[in-house]
């Protein structure tokens, strides 16, 4: 049975359970357990009560619920700063959490775009739904790269813990995640290097994507519709049961359809668009390579979880899905036109499970990737596998938790070759990366108010034949409780990728002039994986009850980045090109600050306010580049420091939430990023400075139920957010939610 | 473009401009019910139903009619009537005044100045028997006794203890 009958069946099924369950389905499962005792009260018990009894139960379900609504939003609890629940108030790392109930209410349709919620994040998109995400920067480094260098591979995502960025070069496939926002308990985003506490790429941060689980986390039936303009449609629907009193299980299922808001392509030729119907002029099988010209993005997902709770020492959390995928978007600019097409199948398994102190995970996905349909080579089988185990020892003032993870990727394209020998595939054989890490978290508290922390992780790689070492030590100190300082200082690295240890491939051609070029491209096994180190300081400090203020500091300096270093030779009809990937003297130093503020008023109206600024120096930029410029060969040739601009020196955003009446939601958010400036192999550009502001508008007709107004882009701001990308324009949609 | 964008606009103005809806309707609905077991109506008030007049705010006549089912005030079974307009008001107990119907108050408590008809309204200050006042904190109730009492209901003092008394000046 393939993806699409698996949806509508799934979405048949939902349409007659959620039937079914109208009718019976009456309370409303919560989360909190004063006001979930007071709301379970039947009617019998209320008008048994005394009116004392009554307004003292008015006063405490009120004042709980603006508590609880200053705790949400103001100090969430947060898990990935620590590997433990904290307040996020005193975590010691500088980290964000954008709630469910956030995300309802700001109305993002992906996980990219919901990241705009969120202080230190870049988020450009590329086609309508398509985005490049980095967190504070560091992107497009070393500059007059290939924008396929640009994509984002020094920062880790994770759904509930599992990686899930790609190992063929390390960036996420956002499109390929098997969940949708909907599926989303929260997100947590650390930004700075984390890689002692969640291994490799956690180098800029590590954006961790925890998921609604079985249980009393959600209502019994869940549906979203969206549709709107430019083809869009997201369809969302999740069926949450308690199979046996200990046992509960999940499924959901997920689709999206995303239109371009454009039907042409640009040529890095001359630059100039050129229609649909005539690409067959500028490439090679045009028909294969953009089959459907006006698709930005269509992507569908299926997910099941059972969650078993003995309510004593033992909790196991098992999950499985499969999702299909295909979007055209700028990643691999190996091609005249500044556009790819990308399809994705793939299936996960993740088990987690928790016996007293000791944690494991063991995560398996696998399935089929085609990262340039129509491109030879680049078709892949995939299987990448991931596990740990942790244990956490608490005495007294100190806590230590050791641990140790096996990881290992398997990219095999032989299937899809005709022919290996010649090595015209990119790897012409099964090949594989491996991680096996050993580290350790600890931590002691002196006094009730101060926190030391020192973490430790010993990566062994297959390849590159060299251990890493990634540390990262921190102070903590709360100033009474209205107050937080930290100061933070770590080291993270990058992990290995396909790209760049198994590359082996040959290409051979008769140029316009009558001579043979043979191009080969060699692995290079022993390249450094890029560096990060990291000095912070960060000061929370709560102005009053309501309002929050957070500043960070941050120095970094990364270095070991690579680029392509060729050389050639000639024989009297051929000319020898051998490229490999080398380590070069570049250092980037970055100094920045991000500040964050949030108010919440009343229960009626909140407002949370970001702003990130930085600079980038580059160090040792001693490279010559021989830029294709619109069909000139020119040469740029950077000797000295370097001001990066590619990130932009001023970004961030706003979100206010009003409720003007007791059924409604009414929830504006902005982001904003500076100028940027681009330097590429594919031209220079650059990409001005924009605002880009959102409504939702929801109206709760029936219970739990509600329609709205949902627009992105909401003044139309067609402007380009990313080099040689399509216009990112408006969205205006209309939705429907249910819950039962 | 310029259509939806205006749809939109629509929208959200009437997002805005949407009447204000209190969101402890249940809680007021179980307020009024406990009212009724510490005021004694009139003997001639005493006989039949007894009416519970709602003009206005069809989520508390919901809330009211689920929990008076099978209940009594004494021994009169309750029944609640729900008034779309103030000239529709015929003979209650008492009778509660949605928030969107204020300016019809002074009028309504007027007329029902020296009857047994115990007035309750949603807004503070507003002259009523009882006036809701509903904070962040707490789901609090005015109380004039003097008023009551003129209309020869009696009131017991521990309600009047538990409300914010006001004086009506007369």
């Amino acid at each position: 049975m393939g993806h699409k009958q698996v949806i509508i069946l799934f979405f048949a099924l939902f349409a007659v359970l959620v039937t079914a369950s109208a009718q019976e389905a009456d309370t409303i499962a919560v989360k909190d357990y004063t006001n979930e005792q007071i709301t379970q009260m039947t009617q019998e018990e209320l008008l048994d009560l005394s009116l004392e009894e009554l307004m003292m139960l008015v006063k405490k379900l009120k004042l709980s619920s603006i508590e609880e609504l200053y705790r949400m939003v103001l100090n969430p609890v947060v898990k990935s700063a620590s590997k433990k629940e904290e307040q996020s108030f005193t975590s010691p790392l500088s980290v964000t959490v954008i709630t469910r109930e956030e995300l309802q209410n700001a109305g993002p349709l992906n996980i990219p775009e919901a990241l705009r919620l969120a202080p230190g994040l870049i988020v450009r998109q590329k086609t309508n739904g398509n985005y490049d995400v980095h967190i504070r920067g560091n992107d497009n480094v070393p500059p007059g790269k290939y924008l396929f260098d640009s994509e984002n591979t020094i920062s880790l995502v994770m759904i509930d813990n599992r990686p899930v960025y790609n190992n063929f070069q390390g960036g996420i496939f956002w499109e390929a995640l098997p969940i949708s926002i909907d599926d989303i308990k929260k997100i947590e985003v650390v930004t700075g290097p984390a890689t002692a506490l969640y291994g490799p790429n956690a180098v800029t941060g590590a954006i961790n994507i925890i998921t609604i689980k079985p249980g009393a986390e959600e209502l019994a039936v869940r549906g979203d519709v969206q549709t709107g303009n430019a083809g869009t449609r997201k369809a969302f629907a999740s069926l949450n049961t308690d199979l046996t009193e200990r046992l509960s299980a999940r499924l959901s299922a997920n689709y999206q359809h995303r239109r371009r808001f454009q039907d042409d392509y640009l040529n890095f030729s001359d630059y100039e668009y050129y229609p649909s119907d005539s690409l067959s002029e500028l490439v090679n099988n045009a028909a294969e390579r953009y089959e459907e010209p006006m698709l930005a993005l269509e992507n569908q997902g299926v997910n099941v979880s059972t969650r078993y709770d003995n309510d004593k020492n033992l909790l196991l959390d098992f999950a499985a899905g499969m999702q299909q995928s295909e979007i055209q978007t700028i990643y691999l600019d190996i091609n005249n036109l500044s556009l790819t097409r990308r399809e994705s199948e793939m299936k996960y398994l993740n088990f987690k499970g928790q016996w007293n102190n000791l944690k494991a995970m063991v995560a398996y996905d696998y399935g089929l990737q085609d990262n340039a349909v129509g491109f030879y080579g680049y078709k892949f089988d995939i299987g990448n596998f991931s596990s740990l185990l942790e244990y956490d020892f608490t005495t007294g003032i100190f806590s230590f938790s050791p641990g140790i993870s096996f990881s290992k990727s398997v990219f095999n394209d032989t299937p899809h070759l005709k022919d290996t020998t010649a090595k015209t595939g990119l790897f012409n054989q099964r090949v594989q990366l491996s991680d096996m890490a050993y580290y350790v978290r600890s931590e002691i508290n002196p006094s009730d108010d101060l926190r030391l922390i020192a973490a430790l992780r010993l990566d062994d790689y297959n390849l590159p034949e060299k251990d890493y070492w990634s540390y990262q030590f921190v102070a903590a100190y709360a100033i009474g409780e209205k107050s937080h300082l930290r100061m933070v200082y770590s080291r993270a690295n990058r992990g290995p990728f396909m790209y760049d240890f198994h590359v082996d491939h040959r290409s051979e051609f008769t140029n316009s002039d009558g001579y043979t070029e043979v191009e080969r491209f060699v692995p290079n096994k022993s390249l450094e994986l890029v560096k990060m180190d990291m000095l912070e300081f960060g000061f929370r400090h709560r102005l009053r009850r309501n309002m929050l203020t957070d500043f960070s500091f941050f120095y970094h300096k990364a270095h070991d980045f690579s680029n392509n270093s060729t050389i050639s030779d000639s024989t009297s009809q051929t000319i020898y090109y051998l490229t490999t990937i080398k380590n070069t003297d570049l250092v980037s130093r970055q100094l920045g600050a991000t500040m964050r503020f949030n108010y919440v008023m009343n229960k009626n109206f909140s407002i949370k306010f970001f702003i990130t600024g930085q600079l980038t120096a580059l160090e040792n930029l001693n490279i010559d580049y021989a830029m294709d410029n619109g069909g000139d060969q020119s040469l740029i040739t950077i000797e000295s420091d370097f001001l990066h601009k590619t990130t932009p020196s001023l970004f961030g955003g706003m979100i206010i939430n009003y409720k003007p009446a007791e059924r409604w939601n009414v929830n504006t958010n902005f982001y904003r990023y500076g100028k940027q400036h681009f330097f590429t192999i594919d031209g220079i550009t650059d990409i001005e400075s924009k605002t880009i502001m959102n409504i939702k508008a929801s109206y709760r007709f029936y219970k739990q139920h509600s329609i709205y107004f949902n627009t992105r882009n909401f003044l139309d701001n067609g402007d380009y957010e990313f080099p040689f990308a399509d216009e990112a324009s408006g969205l205006y949609l209309l939705g429907l939610n249910m819950n039962f | 473009m310029k259509n939806v964008l205006l749809i939109c606009s629509v929208f959200l103005l009437l997002a805005v401009s949407q009447e204000t809806q209190a969101q402890y309707d249940k809680y007021k609905a179980l307020y009024i019910y406990n009212f009724t077991k510490r005021i004694d109506w009139p003997e001639e008030k005493k006989e039949g139903d007894f009416i519970m007049g709602v003009l206005g705010r069809n989520n508390i006549v919901n809330h009211l009619k689920v929990f008076t089912q099978n209940r009594k005030v004494l021994n009169q079974p309750i029944e609640v009537r729900h008034y779309q307009s103030a000239d529709a008001i015929d003979s209650c107990h008492l009778l509660f005044i949605a928030a969107r119907y204020e300016p019809k108050i002074p009028m309504l408590v007027e007329r029902f100045k020296e009857h047994p008809v115990l007035i309750i309204t949603e807004k503070g200050d507003a002259n009523g028997d009882i006036n809701f006042v509903e904070t962040e904190k707490a789901l609090l109730f005015q109380i004039n006794s003097e008023s009551i009492r003129n209309k020869k209901l009696k009131v017991s003092q521990s309600l009047i203890n538990l409300g914010i008394e006001i004086d009506d000046g007369t």
